[in-house]
């Protein structure tokens, strides 16, 4: 049933599929819906003010633009015509037919469509993406499971593994803050163990890696959004399941991970490979080393977290774990299903799944933190609550530039956010005060030992 | 007819407009000349259209205290707006295209006016409860008096209309329904200002017009309910947002008897001197007209051939600004183009009839196409256009209407011209090497290929 949902972020389930398909060299996205439903997938990556231009930075996106009279009468016809002429106008090696939620309404049959056109030898799939069956990351993972389901039946019989080679999923492109640099990072460090990343998605993505899924030696998924694909493989091909507990954010989390695998694909981590976690290890050893003396001026927080699965528990383990932070609330905003609270929820306190921006403000409000960390939505939130913000988390629009947070490198770059936040000027420079919470319209500051000083405004 | 009054008629049905089309100015001009409206044309193949519904939520996303509920599934809500936390959406599931919404559209009405507080709330239909047909109006009708606070429906659905720009009107109608002055008497010296965005120059157009003897409402981008209320009582309406904002001063005009001045965009010095002149008449003020400015022609502009990609009535300006500063308009390509532009399109078409005119939203291999085809010396238009145009190797300028009003636009083009013509190294990094994302061959051919005359 619907709800009344305020401040909605992300799109839809077609969104989600949309963007997965255009991040995947090679893959074609062909959306059979009214006019708006695909361009609006492109929106969140802009502010407010361009609504009606597509976005440069996406490839083409074809699309039906039903008109009234199709809803009416049917699109099927149109949709044969626009599958023909985006055969011909945009080269791919598949394309997908993603349905909208007025197609789905009125019951096009697009299977039938798609099936003309199949039977001539073109690479084409249908895929039901219409925008009431949930968020973007759903429509992104259905998109995913679909076309691992399309290479199990283009290549039913596996034709042997390539020693290493690992499926990542679980990363939502476009969707998921910092994908890009997180994707990266996650690459360097499996091959810093001599295992090989098979990403779909990016720029070392593509059709060549749709081909090579059924080669994998394993499927590592990094959040809830990446299980449906890596359990299709699992069924088709028996590639083993290695889910983590999201992003590894940190030296600690980046060697479980890389156990993990090892574990499961039964070979140990060779001395080179131990060398380099060392040298990870070593590089988040130095940059706390160095960040020290202003940590303990900012001293230990109790902080408020709203993220996606894939970062808000890896981000909140580790300020707990290595920082020795508190939590007072972490919020779960990308609705992920049920059965995933409990994995996301391991080894934390106050976690809670809430997608509804009042809620969470409500949520933040009622947490007595004393930092909030999060993204944009966030900053305006503890603007009002008149708390230090730590922005971890950029908006859309940048989110194919930032360099995310995996690893001791994703680690380093959250030391210095907080440090951006608490510490501007330099390691020390101005902490020798730490801001304490009152509930009034302005914030106390007291120094480290206790001595009052003068009111003032923090945040901004 | 007052309830004929209060459907939305969708562009094409209300001033002839058209949204595909590809050819020569002086043949779509020729086609608003006659008796017939231009014949409807269709796509063959086509890339993601806008629609009324993201139109209208960026129009009304510019009253700052206005809160904003889409009926319909979360995706349709993913327009970006300032203050998010005003903006909410019913979120409908499968289920609820099924059996109906119009509880759940009521809840989330209540919701976000417990959370938000807005000053007024607006509802937007989207093409699934149009499909279902569920009955916005009474849910609105009632919470209106449940809330004790305005509350409209906005008439999108993204089905009747191919033209986006239908968005602008159906959110026009709702926001003149905010613009109720009550009591409040008719202020005669207040001028409502509408504009696209805040800029320096908007600030300056606000100085020279107080200059005249009137005071400024400015309805922009930090407009609020009360700024439209306001809006009821002024004396006139100047619009410098044609193609977003003429109907809601068309609106104004209709039903609160504010009329519209009839002056063309304040671009350039003679025509803000001409605007100061008209208000200080109207006022009986002496006009206050500012010094010519130290450059009057754009030398960067002379022989260059220029493509423009913005939407229409600031395209059409623009146009008439660059052949008055000796360049050559080759390409003009807007979203849609209609019976209001008809005046401006002969125009150009008398000055350069053989000048290409794209009519179509976001199409990119349109786009694509003409460009390399007629190769430009430069684009002037939105960052978007921008973008492909360096993709191919041409220079491009984003141009910003707000930042062209007033009379120092001739420097400020010149200035842009220059630095994008003396910036093209990102133009031939951005060219190097790329390969087009449409097939080659169908690049050759020609760029109508696939506009059609509708056949009924």
């Amino acid at each position: 049933m619907s709800r009344a949902l305020i401040g909605p972020a992300g799109g839809c389930a077609l969104h989600g599929a949309i963007l997965t398909a255009l991040a995947i060299d090679g893959v074609v996205p062909l959306v059979h819906s009214t006019p708006g439903c695909a361009l609006r997938a492109g929106l969140s990556l802009r502010g407010p003010g361009r609504a009606t231009t597509a976005p440069a930075a996406l490839p083409p996106l074809p699309s039906t633009n039903l008109a009234e009279r199709h809803v009416v009468f049917g699109g099927t016809s149109r949709l044969r015509e626009q599958i023909k002429n985006t055969l011909a106008v945009v080269p791919g090696r598949l394309l997908t037919v993603l349905t909208g939620c007025p197609t789905e309404m009125i019951g096009d049959d697009v299977t039938a469509m798609v099936k003309e056109v199949t039977t001539q030898g073109e690479a084409v799939i249908d895929i039901a993406t219409a925008g009431f069956h949930g968020t973007a990351r759903h429509g992104a993972e259905s998109f995913m499971t679909a076309l691992a389901n399309w290479v199990g039946k283009l290549d039913p019989r596996r034709r042997g593994t390539e020693a290493g080679l690992v499926n990542l999923f679980g990363i939502v492109p476009r969707v998921d803050p910092g994908w890009l640099g997180n994707l990266e990072e996650i690459e360097r460090l499996l091959a810093g163990v001599g295992l090989k990343v098979n990403p779909l998605i990016g720029p070392s993505g593509g059709f060549e890696s749709l081909q090579a899924l059924p080669s994998a030696e394993a499927s590592l998924v990094l959040s809830p959004w990446g299980l449906g694909p890596a359990r299709t493989l699992s069924e088709r091909f028996g590639i083993p399941v290695v889910q983590a507990a999201g992003l590894p954010v940190g030296a600690d989390a980046v060697r479980q991970v890389l156990d993990l695998l090892s574990e499961v694909l039964g070979r140990p981590i060779d001395e080179a490979g131990q060398k380099f976690l060392d040298v990870e290890q070593r590089l988040e050893d130095f940059v706390l080393n160095e960040s020290l003396e202003s940590l303990v001026g900012i001293g230990r927080r109790r902080f408020a977290l709203a993220g996606g699965s894939l970062v808000a528990g890896p981000v909140a383990r580790f300020l707990g774990d290595v920082l020795g932070w508190s939590s007072a609330a972490i919020l779960v905003t990308d609705d992920p299903p049920e059965q995933s609270f409990g994995p996301l929820s391991a080894g934390l306190d106050r976690v809670r799944f809430l997608s509804d921006a009042a809620a969470i403000a409500e949520a933040v409000r009622a947490s007595e933190a004393d930092v909030v960390i999060g993204g944009s939505a966030e900053r305006d939130l503890a603007e009002q609550l008149r708390l230090p913000f730590v922005e971890v988390f950029p908006p859309s629009a940048l989110g194919t530039l930032s360099e995310g947070h995996a690893g001791a490198r994703g680690a380093r770059r959250l030391v210095a956010a907080i440090l951006r936040t608490f510490d501007p000027e330099g390691i020390g420079a101005t902490i020798t005060t730490r801001p304490v919470l009152e509930r009034g319209n302005e914030t106390r500051l007291a120094t480290v030992d206790g001595v009052p000083a003068p009111p003032r405004r923090i945040g901004r | 007819m007052a309830r004929r009054r209060n459907r939305i008629q969708p562009r094409e049905t209300r001033l002839d407009a058209v949204g595909a089309f590809i050819g020569d100015v002086a043949s779509l001009a020729a086609e608003y000349a006659r008796d017939e409206p231009p014949p409807p044309r269709i796509r063959t193949f086509s890339e993601a259209e806008p629609d009324d519904l993201s139109v209208a939520l960026e129009l009304l996303g510019r009253f700052r205290d206005l809160g904003l509920v889409v009926h319909g599934p979360r995706g349709c809500a993913a327009v970006p707006v300032h203050g998010p936390a005003r903006l909410a959406v019913t979120d409908l599931d499968q289920q609820d295209t099924v059996l109906g919404s119009g509880e759940a559209l009521a809840e989330t009405v209540r919701r976000l006016d417990a959370t938000a507080r807005p000053a007024a709330i607006a509802v937007l239909g989207t093409p699934v409860v149009a499909i279902n047909n569920d009955d916005i109006q009474a849910t609105v009708g009632d919470l209106c008096e449940e809330l004790g606070k305005p509350v409209v429906w906005v008439q999108t659905n993204a089905l009747t209309s191919r033209i986006a720009a239908t968005g602008a009107d159906a959110a026009a109608l709702a926001l003149v329904h905010l613009a109720n002055p009550e009591d409040a008497a008719g202020d005669l010296g207040l001028l409502n200002l509408l504009v696209p965005a805040a800029s320096p120059e908007v600030d300056d157009l606000v100085s020279g017009i107080e200059a005249q003897g009137w005071k400024v409402n400015l309805l922009s981008e930090t407009g609020t309910v009360a700024d439209l209320a306001r809006a009821a009582t002024a004396a006139a309406s100047l619009v410098l947002d044609p193609d977003t904002l003429e109907p809601l001063a068309a609106a104004l005009e209709d039903r609160r008897g504010v009329p519209q001045l009839p002056v063309a965009l304040p671009v350039g010095h003679a025509a803000t001197a001409a605007l100061y002149q008209t208000l200080a008449d109207i006022a009986g003020t002496t006009p206050v007209i500012p010094l010519t400015p130290a450059r009057t022609g754009a030398e960067a502009l002379a022989g260059r051939r220029i493509a423009i990609a913005l939407a229409p009535g600031w395209a059409l300006a623009l146009a008439q600004l660059v052949e008055d500063l000796g360049g050559e308009v080759v390409l003009l390509s807007v979203p849609h183009i209609d019976r209001r532009h008809a005046g401006a399109l002969a125009g150009l078409a008398a000055r350069r009839a053989a000048a290409q005119i794209h009519v179509g939203a976001a199409q990119g291999f349109e786009h694509e196409n003409l460009l390399r085809r007629l190769a430009p010396d430069l684009v002037l238009g939105d960052p978007a256009a921008g973008a492909h145009a360096l993709r191919l190797g041409i220079p491009a300028a984003a141009v910003v209407p707000e930042r062209l009003i007033g009379p120092g636009a001739v420097e400020r083009l010149d200035d842009l011209v220059r630095d994008a013509l003396a910036g093209s190294t990102l133009a031939l990094r951005a060219a190097r090497g790329r390969q087009s994302p449409y097939s080659p061959g169908w690049l050759r051919r020609s760029p109508d290929w696939h506009v059609k005359r509708e056949v009924k």
